[in-house]
């Protein structure tokens, strides 16, 4: 008989039997690939009661076979295997003594899922009913329902979505009767889950569900944060000494300080007096030497008192003898304007002595009183450089005190690893090398938090108490004399919003964050954090005749272009503006290359020249101040502001005006795939029937698809296929929409590429979010074919 | 007595004011040490303002807004494309505050070379919450500016071929010069809204 069956043939195929083929063969794939989650076997009296093949098989033989309505298959048995995780993870939480919160995000995520893709279909009452499930599960978690209610709630609604589905299985159409009984059990309960209920008493507690609820049930994140910034910390009792008897020295050292500033103060009072007097002087010595006019009374000059005296004494004199005196104020000017002595005429003799001993005086105080003022500034400059010295010391003792060996963050880690309900039971590798590297212990504080939550988070889709073989998570910390770097490593499919849940956290921690698919098929976060917040070190750079500083953590490492393969090479004096000095063409100018990113490209950019490394303040600009890729300034020792420059920002900046270069990045020759003479969108959704829709839609019209099942493989295609749209669902395991865009904006060569959202989100919120993100449309599932074409084409013309 | 020159120092109730002659030396540096001390206070009135140097005028900027007066740093650091009349960045008591040539903002000259701003004057600024390094070439001294003195702008610029006329009251004649009359509002407005539209590395 076999021989009689010919062989088979894809091409044989119309272009939909292909395409549900194809539909199909992903599936397989990807139950593969999403391996962990909990096995028939380990929730037995769940999964005896599970549709799974069984069903697919029936629907083959049912009145849907006539209809050969393919796609209708394809959401069915989609639904089913969603229908079937909810109930695995239902028994879950009915099997747990603590309620635990990541159950109820497995249940949301997948009502989600449902509603959207039934929303495509048209199939309303499964929407409305994934819907109902979304609520409940939402109100639960907020606390306005009692977990154990919450989870009785969600297993009458799982049961009233599969009623409702094997109506469609059996008869092709929907059957409302699910729904009404549905909400009218939920109305005799009193909840209604379209509305934000009130909290409910335990009064409804169901026999058959061995719970119990205590206010610590759901994980409290604002708790944790409490407990784990303590009010005060622990320091070396030796750095403690030192710094106080270093404050104290500075503390000593301002009487000295303040009597060089007398001591200058007084001087200057002295060398101000010594002028006065000086200058006093100048018109007699004028009215002597020209004699054209009499002189004035010296009485009235002279501010010094023994001057004073013997001027008033010669007064007194001229006044016991009115003749002379008279005479003395007459003398003509001779002509020539020269003159001769008088011999009867003495006093003037002496008046014109008593002037030139008076100069004399006077320049001799103010030589005095000059020299009294260099010695008191030179004084003051050598107690000021004593001041400042001892101040850096006080600086330095103080930060002594904060660090901490890095090795401290292990217990922290550990204990907070322990209390995630996914990993409770599980195996988590921590390993730490350069333990010994001395951090901020506030920072580390910080660091275990931000480790903890970002885990939670991943993991709150995991079913807790399943053994795994394999460590499920790791933890790689190194500690090097610059930085700290931390991969995260994950063997599971994670939750997606990881990236959201650590974003304040890393910009708390100064740090960068990439990505990239591990050896394990899972995702591996690789984070860089500085060792401190206030201080971070920076490389000094010139561009030109300026200096900038680039932060360590944005540079992996420095080389030279003949030594490199350089995929990407960027100029600063580009990404600057800055106008390109001439330089000696013998000198080689070092180019800094970027940690690589999942796209494996290495990108550097060529700078002048690259000065020192420094420990700096970095304070933000002032609104208007603020440039993309200008993140903050410092200002170095001498008074020189040095701005920071964000390399990535940069670079997406200069794409941004630069198109010509943007096709050069999409042409670079690391792209696999040549650039298509057909518009290429890149599909990345969860549901295999959505995918698939979208892909039958957009070949029709022309387009060249592409799929991603999850955020990471889209992310992964991102960089292989070079897409010109990206249409982006938000919910996704691995990376969801919200991350895949955060981790867009990281990687400067994706900004031309033009993302729409489809969700099935429709508040304002989300797509403000969206947009803010960097997205150019949302659409709000579902949508009809020709809005999302129109959509299409409006982005591409943009 | 009223006319010694000591007088000028001394104040009223002060016990050497009619007989200032017959100070011995040290009650004279104790005199001298008492007036070094006391800090000299300027009330800025309400028409009080600064007349500035600029390379191609004269302008007056209310003393009110005015911070500090200082000597420019050698080097201010160059910003990534400015505007044109911004030579660069200060640092200014630890902040970093933008600093505008005037006389190219005003004038629509082109900025000093960056090693020319040792020779002028940097004002420290304020409006509202802005902060700016104003540069002139000089400052020459206080002046009282009234409304009514103002001549309109049409009638005196003319000999100004290029003027930024919307930040301007007008003209008036102070010390047989004629400076304009900045309208402080509308210039800071005018800088901030000029520094944020600028398009960077375009």
């Amino acid at each position: 008989m076999n021989e009689l069956i010919p062989p088979f043939d894809e091409n044989e195929l119309s272009a939909e039997d292909l395409a549900v083929l194809r539909a199909f063969e992903a599936m397989d794939r990807w139950d593969n690939h999403t391996a962990p989650l909990p096995s028939a076997a380990s929730a037995p009296t769940v999964t005896t009661a599970l549709p799974t093949k069984t069903t697919t098989t029936r629907i083959l033989s049912s009145p849907l076979e006539n209809a050969a309505d393919d796609m209708l298959l394809l959401f069915i048995a989609e639904v089913e295997e969603d229908i079937a995780t909810m109930q695995r993870a239902l028994y879950q939480l009915e099997q747990d003594e603590h309620i635990n919160h990541s159950g109820f995000v497995v249940l949301q995520r997948l009502g989600h899922k449902i509603r959207g893709t039934a929303g495509a279909v048209e199939f309303h009452l499964v929407a409305s009913i994934a819907h109902i499930i979304e609520l409940i599960v939402e109100q639960t978690t907020q606390g306005l329902i009692f977990p154990t209610i919450g989870v009785d709630l969600a297993r009458r609604a799982i049961a009233a979505l599969e009623e409702t589905l094997e109506g469609i299985v059996t008869h092709g159409k929907e059957t409302e009767i699910p729904l009404r009984e549905l909400e009218e059990e939920y109305k005799q309960l009193g909840i209604d889950p379209y509305q934000n209920t009130p909290p409910v008493k335990d009064r409804h507690s169901s026999p058959g569900i061995n719970t119990k609820f205590d206010d610590d049930t759901l994980p409290d994140l604002v708790a944790f944060r409490h407990a784990a910034l303590p009010s005060s910390m622990s320091v070396n009792k030796q750095r403690f000494e030192s710094l106080l008897n270093r404050a104290e020295r500075l503390a000593e050292m301002h009487n000295p300080l303040e009597r060089a500033q007398e001591q200058v103060s007084i001087a200057l009072q002295e060398l101000q007096a010594a002028q006065n007097r000086l200058q006093k002087l100048e018109p007699f010595l004028a009215s002597l030497l020209a004699h054209a006019r009499p002189m004035l009374y010296m009485n009235e000059v002279s501010t010094s008192s023994l001057i004073a005296r013997i001027l008033n004494e010669g007064t007194q004199r001229n006044e016991l003898s009115p003749t002379r005196h008279a005479r003395s104020r007459s003398w003509p000017v001779r002509a020539g304007g020269t003159t001769t002595w008088d011999d009867l005429d003495m006093e003037r003799f002496a008046e014109k002595d008593l002037l030139v001993r008076s100069m004399s005086e006077a320049i001799a105080d103010v030589t005095i009183a000059s020299t009294h003022v260099r010695q008191a500034f030179a004084h003051l400059y050598r107690t000021i450089q004593e001041f400042s010295s001892q101040a850096v010391k006080v600086r330095e003792g103080s930060l002594l005190l904060r660090l901490a060996p890095l090795n401290t963050l292990l217990p922290r880690l550990h204990q907070a690893i322990t209390t995630i309900p996914g990993l409770q039971g599980q195996h988590v590798e921590l390993k730490i090398t350069g333990e010994r590297t001395e951090v901020d212990e506030s920072y580390l504080i910080s660091l275990a938090d931000a480790l903890h939550r970002f885990i939670q988070t991943c993991t709150a889709n995991a079913m807790p108490g399943e053994r795994l073989t394999k460590p499920p998570i790791w933890l790689h910390i190194q500690g090097t004399i610059n930085e700290i770097a931390i991969e995260i490593g994950f063997a599971m499919p994670i939750q997606g919003g990881a990236l959201d849940a650590l974003r304040d956290d890393i910009q708390y921690l100064q740090g960068t964050i990439t990505l990239e698919r591990n050896k394990n098929g899972g995702v591996s976060f690789y984070l860089r954090i500085p060792h401190s917040r206030s201080i971070s070190r920076y490389l000094l750079l010139r561009v030109a005749d300026e200096q900038f500083i680039v932060p360590f953590t944005q540079v992996w490492r420095i080389s030279e272009v003949e030594r490199e393969r350089i995929d990407i090479l960027y100029q600063i004096h580009d990404l600057l503006s800055c106008p390109l000095k001439n330089t000696s063409p013998a000198r080689v100018r070092p180019v800094l290359l970027l940690p690589q990113n999942s796209s494996h490209r290495i990108i550097g950019i060529e700078v002048d020249e690259i000065i020192d490394e420094a420990d700096l303040i970095v304070k933000p600009l002032s609104a208007t101040l603020q440039r993309p890729g200008i993140t903050g300034a410092a200002i170095d020792g001498s008074g020189h502001v040095l701005l920071q420059i964000d390399i990535p920002a940069l670079i997406r900046q200069y794409l941004s005006v630069r198109p010509d270069m943007r096709e050069r990045m999409r042409r670079s020759p690391t792209y696999a795939v040549p650039y298509p003479t057909q518009p290429k969108i890149l599909i990345a959704d969860d549901s295999v029937y959505l995918r698939h829709s979208l892909s039958q839609i957009l070949q029709h019209a022309n387009y060249t698809v592409v799929e991603a099942r999850d955020g990471m493989e889209a992310l992964e295609q991102l960089f292989q296929q070079s897409p010109d749209i990206l249409l982006l669902d938000v919910e996704m395991p691995n990376l969801n929409g919200y991350d895949l865009l955060r981790v867009m904006v990281m990687h400067p060569e994706l900004a031309n590429i033009k993302v729409i959202m489809l969700s099935t989100r429709s508040s304002q919120k989300h797509i403000q979010r969206a947009l803010e993100l960097g997205a150019r449309a949302y659409l709000t599932k579902p949508y009809s074919q020709d809005t999302l074409l129109a959509k299409i084409e409006e982005v591409r013309a943009q | 007595m009223d006319t010694h020159p000591l007088n000028a120092f001394i104040s009223d109730n002060s016990p050497y004011t009619r007989f200032p002659e017959q100070l011995s030396n040290e009650e004279f540096w104790n005199l001298a040490a008492q007036r070094a001390r006391s800090v000299p206070t300027i009330q800025a009135g309400a028409n009080e303002s600064l007349l500035c140097t600029l390379g191609h005028g004269y302008c007056i900027l209310p003393l009110k807004m005015l911070s500090e007066i200082l000597t420019p740093p050698h080097y201010f650091s160059l910003f990534p494309v400015p505007p044109l009349w911004m030579p660069g960045v200060s640092a200014w008591r630890g902040e970093i505050i933008a600093v505008v040539d005037m006389d190219a903002y005003l004038f629509f000259n082109p900025p000093v070379s960056p090693g020319g701003h040792e020779e002028g004057m940097l004002l420290v600024a304020q409006h509202d919450d802005l902060k700016l390094g104003l540069f002139v070439s000089s400052v020459e001294t206080i002046v009282r500016a009234y409304d009514e003195q103002l001549i309109p702008l049409q009638k005196g610029a003319g000999r100004y071929p290029h003027l930024r006329a919307q930040v301007l009251k007008g003209i008036t004649q102070v010390h047989e010069k004629e400076a304009l009359v900045l309208d402080t509002a509308h210039m800071f407005v005018d800088i901030e809204q000029n520094m944020r539209t600028t398009i960077p590395y375009e």
